[in-house]
Parts: C-alpha cells; sequence; structure tokens
C-alpha cells in the first residue's frame, strides 16, 4: 500500500468520522431538547367531531350538474387553472358518494365525488365546496387515497 | 438487493448532506467566545434608554456562546452604531424575535423542528456596531397603525435614536409590524430630516401590504356561515385556498371563540381570529386604512421575506395538475402582498401534498414535507401548524430566512449610513472601558489662549463639543488645569461626591470622585469655549504656575461626558505667580 494511499484512506476514513460525529452532535440535540408539538390525537380534535353526514340535495344537483356547466358550478375563487374539456370531456358522469359530506359552518364542505370520463378509469375526488352567490360550487379537488 | 444497498446509501448520503447543510447555514460566528477582536470596545453603555419613552428598549442578550456566556452588543471604536429597530406583528410580542430558528424551509424540515441555540436577536447582536432595540406594542391590541402609540410612536422613536446615534436606522418587521414601519416613514420628526431620511433599510416578514385575503375571505365565511363566502373577485386564488382549508379546520372552534383555539388553530393570528378589531378589518385586502397608507418610499431598501406554501395534489378532478403546485403564500398573506414595493425578495417554498383518505374529512390534510416524505397520520392543520417553516407566524424560525434579514442589515454596521444635518450625541466612552484617543474625537480643544504664572489671569479654551454650564467657582467633574511639571492638578473632582456612594458625576475616570484642593473659576461656558477667570482654593506655594511648566486642560462634555479632549502648553514668562 503506497504512501498516497493510505493517505488517501486516512482522509476519508477522517470525513467519515466527522460527518458521523456532526450528525449524532445534530441528532442527539434534536432529541435531547423540547421539539415544537407535533400532531397528535388532539391535533385533529378540531375535525375528529366532524362525522361524514348525508349529502344535501343542493350539493348533489351541483356535481351532477358540473360536467355540463363547468362555468355555473366551478367557484370563482378555484385556484386550478384547468380546460374545463380536459377536467370533463363529453360523456362524463358524477356521482357523489353517499353519506359523504362533511362541513364546517353552513358555507363550505366537503363531499366525495365518484367520476366516469370515457376511456378512463373511474376516480374518486374529494371535492371542496364553498356556497358562492346561494349556489354549491367546487373550489377544487383532492384524490382520495384508499 | 443491490437496489436496496444503493437506496440505503443514497438515504444515508442525503441526511450526511442535510445535517451538513444544516450545520453550514448557522453563523459559525454565533458559537464562538465573545472575545472583541483588536479594535473592538468593549463598553456595554452603546444603547441608550433615553427613547424607552418611545417604546424602544435594549432587545435582550437572547443567545449564549460556547461557554454559556451571553452574547453581548458590541460597539466598533471610533464608529457610530447603527440601530436597529425590532418590530413585532399584530398582537405579537418581542419574543417573536427571539424564537430559536430551528426551521429549514423547502421541505427540509420535514415537520420535526432541529432546535438550534440561536435566535435573530442573537444573530445580530453578534454583529459589532449593530445596536438592538425592540419596539414594543404588544399592549395596544386592536388597534391599527395610525394609533398614537403605534406607527407615530415608531417615528418618535425612529427620530430619539437617529438623532443619539447620529447615523440611520435599520428596521426588521415581522408581519403588521411592517404596516407599522411604512406609516412611520411617511411621517415627519419634531426637528430635522424627516423619518424616511433616518432610515436606510426595512426587512419585512411576511407583511401584508395589500392586505391579508385570509383575514378577508376567513373572517367573512366564518362571521357570515349561512351566507356566500368566497365572492371577492381578483384574490389570489392560492390564498383562497389556505381560506378554505383553515375555515374548515378551525371554522366551528373560531365561531364559538376566537380566545379558546386549540392546535393548530391556537396558531392563527389575532387578525383572522380578532376579525371584527380594526386591525383585524383594516388588514383585510382592500380595506381604506390600507389603501390609505403610504407606500415605501424609493429612498428605503425593503427586502421582503415571503413564505410559499405550496399545495399539491389538487386539481379539478384530474385536470390543471401541471406545475409545482399551487402557491398558498405563508397561509395568511399571499406573496404579491408580502413583496409589494420590495427591491429584494426573499422566498421561503415548502411542498405540501394534500390528499383525502377514504374516510372523507376525518384525514383531509396529510401534508407533509417531500423530502423527508412519508405521510404522518394525524398531521392535519400540519399547513398552519408550528413546524410548517413557511406559515406567517413561522417564518422568523426559518434558517434562510433570518440569514437574509443578517445579510442585509450587517453591511451598514461597517459602514453607517450618516444623517445630513444630524450628528448625534453619541460616545462609546464608559467608565469601564477608558479609550481616550477615541473620546478626543468627539470634544475638540483647538486653541488656548495665553497661560500667565499668575493666580488671577484669564485664560480662553476654544474648541467644540464642550456642551454647556453655568459659570461655577470650584471643581467640576468635566475639567481639569494640570501643571505637569510641578505635579498638581486643579478644577477637577465632583464636590457632590459623598464616600460610600456611587453618585458622582460622570465625567472622567475613577478619580473623579476625589476633588482637587485648587479650585478654578469659571465665568463662561459654552459648546465652543468657556473662560477661566483665575484659581481659587488653596492656590498658592507649592501649587503654583511657574515660568516655562508645563499645563495640561483637559475637557469632558458637560452634557454627555464625551471626551476628553487634551491640550498642552507653556506658562508665559511674564506675569507674577500669585
Amino acid at each position: 500500500m503506497s504512501r498516497r494511499t493510505i493517505f488517501i484512506s486516512g482522509g476519508a476514513a477522517i470525513a467519515i468520522f466527522v460527518v458521523g460525529l456532526l450528525s449524532w452532535w445534530v441528532l442527539a440535540g434534536a432529541r435531547g431538547t423540547p421539539t415544537p408539538p407535533v400532531a397528535t390525537a388532539s391535533a385533529t380534535g378540531s375535525s375528529a367531531s366532524r362525522t361524514s353526514s348525508p349529502v344535501p340535495t343542493e350539493v348533489a344537483d351541483a356535481i351532477s350538474s358540473l360536467p355540463a356547466d363547468p362555468a355555473e358550478y366551478v367557484s370563482t375563487q378555484s385556484p386550478v387553472r384547468a380546460e374545463y374539456g380536459q377536467a370533463f370531456p363529453p360523456g362524463t358522469k358524477t356521482h357523489v358518494v353517499e353519506n359523504s359530506w362533511s362541513t364546517s359552518g353552513a358555507s363550505q364542505g366537503l363531499v366525495q365525488v365518484e367520476i366516469s370520463k370515457p376511456n378512463q378509469a373511474d376516480q374518486t375526488y374529494a371535492a371542496m365546496m364553498v356556497l358562492e352567490d346561494g349556489k354549491w360550487k367546487v373550489l377544487a379537488t383532492v384524490p382520495v387515497t384508499r | 438487493m443491490k437496489g436496496d444497498r444503493a437506496r440505503l446509501l443514497s438515504a444515508a448520503l442525503t441526511v450526511a448532506a442535510l445535517v451538513l447543510m444544516g450545520v453550514m447555514a448557522v453563523p459559525l460566528a454565533a458559537a464562538e467566545t465573545p472575545s472583541p477582536p483588536a479594535g473592538l470596545s468593549t463598553a456595554a453603555n452603546f444603547r441608550t434608554d433615553t427613547c424607552s419613552q418611545y417604546g424602544v428598549t435594549a432587545a435582550p442578550d437572547a443567545d449564549k456562546d460556547a461557554k454559556g456566556q451571553p452574547i453581548v452588543s458590541k460597539p466598533v471604536d471610533g464608529k457610530r452604531p447603527v440601530p436597529v429597530i425590532l418590530v413585532h406583528g399584530w398582537n405579537g410580542s418581542t419574543g417573536t424575535f427571539t424564537q430559536p430558528i430551528d426551521l429549514f424551509a423547502d421541505g427540509g424540515d420535514g415537520g420535526d423542528g432541529v432546535k438550534l441555540p440561536f435566535s435573530l436577536t442573537g444573530q445580530l447582536e453578534n454583529i459589532p456596531g449593530l445596536a438592538i432595540y425592540n419596539f414594543d406594542y404588544s399592549q395596544y391590541s386592536n388597534r391599527w397603525v395610525n394609533d398614537s402609540n403605534i406607527g407615530p410612536r415608531l417615528a418618535s422613536a425612529i427620530e430619539c435614536l437617529t438623532d443619539f446615534y447620529g447615523t440611520k436606522a435599520e428596521i426588521i418587521a415581522h408581519s403588521m409590524g411592517g404596516l407599522a414601519a411604512r406609516f412611520a416613514l411617511d411621517q415627519k420628526a419634531t426637528k430635522g430630516p424627516a423619518i424616511k431620511d433616518r432610515v436606510s433599510q426595512v426587512v419585512t416578514f411576511g407583511t401584508p401590504n395589500t392586505g391579508s385575503a385570509v383575514a378577508a375571505l376567513a373572517a367573512k365565511a366564518i362571521a357570515n356561515g349561512a351566507a356566500s363566502n368566497l365572492t371577492r373577485p381578483n384574490v389570489a386564488s392560492g390564498v383562497a385556498l389556505a381560506a378554505w382549508i383553515i375555515t374548515y379546520i378551525c371554522g366551528r372552534q373560531m365561531t364559538h371563540s376566537t380566545t379558546d383555539l386549540t392546535f393548530p388553530c391556537d396558531n392563527l393570528p389575532s387578525f383572522i381570529t380578532g376579525f371584527d378589531s380594526d386591525a383585524g378589518q383594516a388588514l383585510r385586502s382592500g380595506s381604506p386604512q390600507l389603501q390609505a397608507l403610504a407606500a415605501w418610499p424609493s429612498t428605503v431598501h425593503v427586502t421582503a421575506v415571503e413564505g410559499s406554501t405550496m399545495f399539491r395534489g389538487i386539481s379539478l378532478f384530474g385536470a390543471g395538475t401541471d406545475g409545482p403546485g399551487i402557491n398558498g403564500g405563508d397561509v395568511i398573506v399571499a406573496n404579491d402582498s408580502a413583496s409589494a414595493g420590495s427591491g429584494t425578495v426573499k422566498d421561503e417554498s415548502c411542498g405540501f401534498a394534500l390528499a383525502a383518505g377514504a374516510d372523507g374529512g376525518d384525514t383531509f390534510l396529510q401534508a407533509f414535507g417531500p423530502t423527508l416524505g412519508a405521510v404522518k397520520d394525524g398531521f392535519i392543520g400540519h399547513v398552519f401548524g408550528k413546524t410548517n417553516p413557511c406559515f406567517h407566524m413561522n417564518l422568523l424560525r426559518t434558517i434562510n430566512g433570518t440569514n437574509a434579514a443578517v445579510g442585509a442589515v450587517k453591511p451598514e454596521a461597517a459602514n453607517a449610513s450618516p444623517i445630513a444635518g444630524i450628528k448625534g450625541t453619541y460616545t462609546d466612552r464608559s467608565p469601564s472601558d477608558p479609550v481616550p484617543g477615541k473620546r478626543a474625537a468627539i470634544v475638540t480643544i483647538t486653541s488656548v489662549s495665553k497661560v500667565s504664572p499668575s493666580q488671577t489671569q484669564t485664560v480662553i479654551i476654544s474648541g467644540s463639543g464642550f456642551g454647556n454650564q453655568a459659570p461655577f467657582n470650584g471643581d467640576f467633574p468635566c475639567i481639569e488645569v494640570s501643571d505637569l511639571t510641578a505635579g498638581w492638578n486643579a478644577g477637577h473632582g465632583d464636590p457632590s461626591y459623598a464616600p460610600g456612594t456611587d453618585t458622582g458625576a460622570s465625567c472622567g475616570t475613577a478619580q473623579e470622585s476625589a476633588v482637587d484642593l485648587v479650585t478654578i473659576r469659571v465665568t463662561s461656558w459654552t459648546d465652543t469655549a468657556f473662560t477661566i477667570a483665575g484659581f481659587t482654593g488653596q492656590y498658592g506655594n507649592p501649587y503654583v504656575l511657574t515660568s516655562g511648566d508645563q499645563v495640561r486642560f483637559r475637557v469632558w462634555n458637560a452634557q454627555t461626558g464625551a471626551g476628553p479632549a487634551s491640550y498642552t502648553t507653556t506658562v508665559q514668562t511674564t506675569g507674577s505667580p500669585y
């Protein structure tokens, strides 16, 4: 083993030791000091009491009308920049999942929607609903994970 | 197997890199001992309490060094300090700036903060030449920035501190504190340059320059749950989403009480929870109060630290999902509001994936940092919890954000901006830190008239910075006449000094507590000249002036104690020693 090899090996060992030491220092420090509160059972308190309930007729009607008239049933405040033709190609059908309505206050809620698009697999989304100008409208959706 | 090993190695290297980045991101100077480098004064009195009547007080020594000693602000000899004023946000406190810096943005944190023993206050106090102050208006909650106790008072504080130091101030503000600064910068001073000409730059953290759309939307939704909400046009779209999430999670709590909220809703700023207050209404986007607020002055550089909470997984039934996500700002303030009028923007970005569990709303929000990745069950509300680095209330805990603030204000410490027409009354003099050569720069003797070997004579000392003093006959702490040849002093001392007390005047060194037996009669004393009309007290043999003696005059400013200036001359050959 040449002197150069020994030198390089020694350097690498020192570097690994230093990284390990720093890792231990930071991680030990993180463990040894109080960390900000993380979500626990109490963290879900605000929504734990929120239980799903039958979907209001007005909400169900809005969802069923959505593919045919998205401009009317998508909120003007929607953050999603989407082509309606892509979201609701001709032949799209929607169906609300029974008893999937949850709400906080009388002007917003979350409902699960099964959507069938031609030549695509059916998908389930949670739709964020807002009561806007007297009509229930979709603000945005997120996929439902199973 | 080979793939598993590769992934393990990759993960290990990633952790090592993150650890190294985290360590390197923290200014190492903070961990060093406070031993002052050469040229650095140890004077501890360079932060004044003379402006406390305007709500500014010296910031606490928040951090400690590696030896457990407090990191204390220090001046630099021969240079005037730069006052830095920390202005907290609405219903905040000065504690905003002493929070530990423990959050990494860009998803590196992943929700579990790594607590480091540094705060923004401590980082600033570690920069020699910066005098750190807190402006505290916490007791005047629920008032708008034009209240006499907020914006106007901050203006007075700026005027007072800049009058004292003679250098432009720097401001670091959180949230509505930035609006208080905007108001203050639009004010005139009671005398001298306007307030905007006394400030070099401002650093803001999440200041809602054009208001908080969330405040508007959330307040409306909560206050009028049966009516329509989200009807305001042209608000930032991502903020509408943030408002929906807030009201979905916290709406019920906030409807019943705005003071008894539980996690994570207890972390919401009061201008949302207290939306009926003056400030809560004024902070809503488009409010007349905001429209009446002056813009940032063009002469003041503004650095804006903003949060970008990127919501991922949002679509319209699968459409419109391109891009990095939907930007919800710092959840309370949209980016365009936080950065309006600023010259430099530092963005903190954090990604959060939103997904809904099969049971609907109960697990609606499963937000997690993308880098360290696993979904943490029960992390509902994480987006505006205490561990989102990009959340409005947490920006001052981020390494990148606080480093941006430190980097912005630091150059002024070495090259302070003077204020036209303001000399300042500050001196780096400290009883425990005699630096005579530096004091002389403040008080100057330009000439001394002829000194004769006589008890009664007129000696005029001319110069600048003497302050003002009534005529006297006796000793005075701010003057000393010394016959260096014969070895006696005259006129220096504090006649009011009582042994065992510490009530003596402040000029000179510790010897000032003694009094000279030879006294002097001063018939006039102005800032530019004073006249000695002769020697009194025990003047006489052996305490007499003799031709050819070297006589030194030392003078301190009669008000500030600055100095001394020193001037040595020779006793003339004419005249009688008596």
